[in-house]
């Protein structure tokens, strides 16, 4: 074993940049430990203490970055320092991109593109409705990714909007495709005739990409913000982005997603639809699937059927035939329930959902609630219990990993998977647990590189469970397009090498958890 | 100024920015830190937000040179007014009366908070033990180590020893030591100025030990010591030590925001040094298990 490292003065990288250095240093052949912290006389007795050190470091002072490597040999561990610096460069030049690209101000980038129509809006939530609102004085759309923006400010910026004959994205929109263009986290999708509003963002990237996998494409998604279905926004941006799509020549169907609205919104929402002109696919997750009723109007209670009934109308198909074809793929999902229960060890008997996506983690506790399983969540739907403590396993427990409590202060579960697969590795060593279910989202904004992160997870996961006898099912249902920078097909494949079961959507991996789950309960 | 590029309008400024003319010392996306001799100031977007020596502007990247005169500021020679609405005012507003039982409750509440919410490489390892899952990183277990000996230490009537063993130490350019020695004075700080609690000399002390030779590090302990906080941090104390349980939850999660680690570092720091304000007093012992 060999360490290197050297010294880098009056140089300033945050912690940041630090640590995304280490792990990349990690991820080098041979290395077998890396650092990067400031040369402090403390971090020096800990680098010391840890066999880290090298005589060079004793003279460097607190201001200074050292960079130590232990690798199986030197010329590992040098070749591992010459990495450090492209790292160390790559990490400066993004953030001097980022300086570059500016501009700085909404007035700034109105300067270098002045036939800018939409604003995409990405600040701390205190000071995003003021940007907003001077972009809409500025006479153009706005999609507020930002979250935290008060309610008030929301409703004060959709009237304002509604007036100008503008589209307020948001607060809290995290997805939406406009003519073609991804914006935050979307997936490369074929464009078509399908026209999507959607106030759920992974709903809107489940949908987007069933339709495109299936064949058809989008004209438009629109995401509205997770509130704008309450009453007392009363649905002004879903109802501005449904007329907006119809009257879009290039939308035939119109497909409305969300989860279930305030019963006052739901009567402004019927009285759209009663007498549309072009077809309408609806699916409000949790509500009764005829909520909303009109000549035009096709209800769907899951994501998938939703996204298969847009296609079947876009394709010039039978719309009924959707029922039947779901009835025949969730028969061969029994099947394969028949043979995982083989594979899982007596005993086990609780199906456990790790969420990235709150809206797969809401559809999965509608789904598993139907199937007649008593489930709980951190964040529970309309009769699910509330899980005392989030990483405590007890039944058949849901958890969204996009709550509040695991991302303050951390990036989202769609792109850090740490904490998730920490709970995996938990959950193998958890006698009761039959199937672990997972999302995995891919596209832009998502994570890069998907499979770097998880198949090591569930390698050390089901060699743990072995240990103890046979392993859980882990089913996975991966949402994105063969296009999309991942790949799905790529990550489909490495997963199911990985042992992975790995469904079509959300809502059949789901189905595939709580026919075992049903299988389990038929043995005792 | 040929081809410059405009930093856009001051939003607000630090009530401790000294006059002076500054150099560039570091330069990061959302902050750009000058100094003057010994004074820091900091140029910085929104989102890192106002503070006692920080000037929050539109563009805050792209600011090359900073002069600050009595009644204005000159942003890549651009000069911007002083005006006084626009000072952030960072003094921590503290009761005059100060409810133990109360807040006895809120360094709970606050705790929780953390243990639920903070990054797994951050501090938090300190209030539960649980939280160190372990490290294959010789470095990261030799660190944990130490940093439950200092804090050990610096709570155990041994507060130079402890200040030393924790100062500079951790990952970041102001190491997780640092930002944790902050919370704790702060803790000292805001609480001392109640009759019958008296740590100015375990204040002194961790501020004279503290220092280094990093001047992030050295003002954000200046600033805690004389009770000036950035906004994020401010809003974190007076709902910990002011206000009930129910309003702590928020400006602690938005304090986490800061940094990989060094909000929640320092708002490990607050909790114990609270706690071991309470049990000095004697109406509770002392909660905290180092190793």
């Amino acid at each position: 074993m060999a360490v290197c490292g050297r010294i880098i003065k009056g140089k300033y990288y945050d912690s940041v940049s630090l640590m995304t250095l280490s792990k990349r240093l990690l991820e080098v052949d041979g290395v077998k430990e890396s650092v990067a912290v400031m040369g402090t006389l403390e971090n020096k007795a800990v680098l010391e203490s840890s066999g880290l050190i090298i005589p060079e470091f004793k003279e460097s002072i607190d201001t200074d970055l050292l960079i130590a490597i232990q690798a199986d040999d030197e010329n590992l561990a040098r070749q591992a320092l010459a990495a450090a610096d492209n790292i160390l460069a790559g990490l400066v030049k993004a953030d001097n991109d980022a300086l570059d690209s500016g501009p700085w101000s909404l007035e700034g980038a109105f300067t270098r593109i002045p036939d800018a129509n939409l604003a995409l809006i990405s600040v701390s939530g205190k000071y995003a409705a003021g940007m907003a609102m001077n972009s809409l004085r500025l006479g153009i759309h706005v999609m507020l990714f930002s979250d935290n923006v008060p309610l008030k400010s929301e409703i004060e910026l959709k009237r304002f909007a509604r007036e100008k004959g503008l589209l307020v994205m948001g607060p809290d929109c995290g997805t939406a495709i406009i003519n073609g263009v991804p914006l935050g986290f979307a997936n490369v999708v074929n464009r078509g005739n399908i026209g999507i509003v959607a106030a759920s963002g992974t709903g809107l990237q489940e949908v987007t990409c069933l339709i495109s996998n299936n064949g058809a494409g989008i004209s438009q998604a629109i995401g509205t913000g997770s509130r704008d279905l309450k009453s007392e926004v009363g649905a002004i941006t879903f109802l501005e982005a449904t007329n907006l799509l119809l009257a879009d020549d290039a939308t035939g169907i119109i497909l409305l997603i969300s989860k279930p609205p305030d019963h006052s919104v739901v009567e402004k929402i019927a009285a759209v639809l009663k007498d549309i002109s072009k077809p309408v696919v609806t699916v409000f997750l949790g509500q009764d699937s005829d909520l909303i009723k009109g000549e035009n109007v096709h209800s769907a209670s899951t994501l998938e059927e939703s996204a298969l009934l847009a296609v079947a109308l876009s394709l010039g198909e039978n719309p009924d035939k959707v029922h039947e074809k779901i009835v025949a793929r969730d028969r061969k999902l029994q099947e394969l329930a028949t043979t995982e229960v083989f594979r899982v060890a007596k005993g086990r008997k609780f199906v456990r959902g790790l969420f990235s996506g709150g809206t797969f983690c809401s559809e999965a506790q509608l789904i598993l609630k139907g199937m007649g399983l008593e489930i709980s969540s951190n964040v529970p739907i309309s009769g699910a219990g509330k899980l005392a403590q989030a990483a405590k396993a007890s039944g058949h427990d849901f958890i969204d990993f996009g709550s509040d409590e695991f991302t303050v202060g951390k990036p989202h579960p769609m792109i850090d998977f740490s904490l998730r697969n920490k709970s995996l590795i938990g959950l193998a060593t958890d006698a009761e647990t039959a199937v672990i279910l997972l999302d995995i989202v891919l596209g832009y904004g998502a994570n890069e590189n998907p499979l770097a992160e998880i198949i090591p997870a569930i390698i050390q996961a089901r060699g743990i469970a072995a240990s103890y006898g046979k392993c859980p099912a882990i089913i996975c249902s991966v949402t994105g397009t063969n296009e999309d920078p991942q790949n799905r097909g790529r990550v489909v494949a490495e997963l199911e090498k990985a042992g992975v079961s790995v469904a079509e959507s959300n809502a059949a991996a789901c189905k595939l958890a709580g026919f075992i789950a049903g299988k389990f309960e038929e043995k005792a | 100024m040929g081809d410059c590029i405009l930093p856009g309008l001051i939003n607000s400024f630090g009530d401790l920015l000294c006059e002076g003319e500054y150099h560039l010392h570091s330069r990061f996306r959302s902050a750009v830190n000058f100094l003057s001799g010994d004074s820091l100031a900091s140029v910085v977007t929104h989102c890192v937000g106002p503070g006692p020596m920080n000037i929050v502007v539109d563009g805050a990247a792209v600011v090359e040179s900073l002069t600050i005169c009595r009644d204005s500021i000159l942003l890549n020679g651009i000069s911007f007014p002083r005006s006084a609405e626009m000072r952030y005012d960072s003094r921590v507003n503290i009761s005059k009366v100060l409810d133990t039982e109360q807040l006895r409750i809120n360094i709970a509440v606050a705790s929780n908070c953390l243990l639920e919410s903070s990054s797994p490489r951050s501090l938090v390892f300190l209030l539960d033990g649980a939280r160190d899952v372990g490290s294959e990183s010789s470095f990261e277990r030799e660190f944990v180590r130490r940093t439950r000996m200092g804090a050990a230490l610096l709570f155990g009537g041994n507060a130079k020893t402890g200040t030393l063993a924790l100062r500079g130490l951790g990952f970041g350019l102001t190491p997780s030591g640092d930002d944790f020695l902050s919370g704790v004075l702060t803790a000292y700080v805001t609480v001392a100025r109640h009759p019958g609690i008296d740590f100015d000399e375990e204040s002194e002390i961790i501020y004279r030990n503290g220092r280094g030779r990093n001047p992030m590090s050295n003002a954000l302990l200046r600033c805690a010591k004389d009770g000036f906080l950035p906004e994020k941090y401010k809003t974190a104390v007076e709902a910990v030590v002011n206000h009930d349980k129910s309003s702590i939850g928020r400006p602690i999660r938005t304090l986490l925001e800061v940094g990989e680690t060094s909000g929640a570092d320092f708002a490990v720091g607050l909790v114990l040094g609270l706690k071991n304000v309470i049990g000095s007093k004697g109406h509770q012992k002392w909660l905290y298990a180092a190793a």
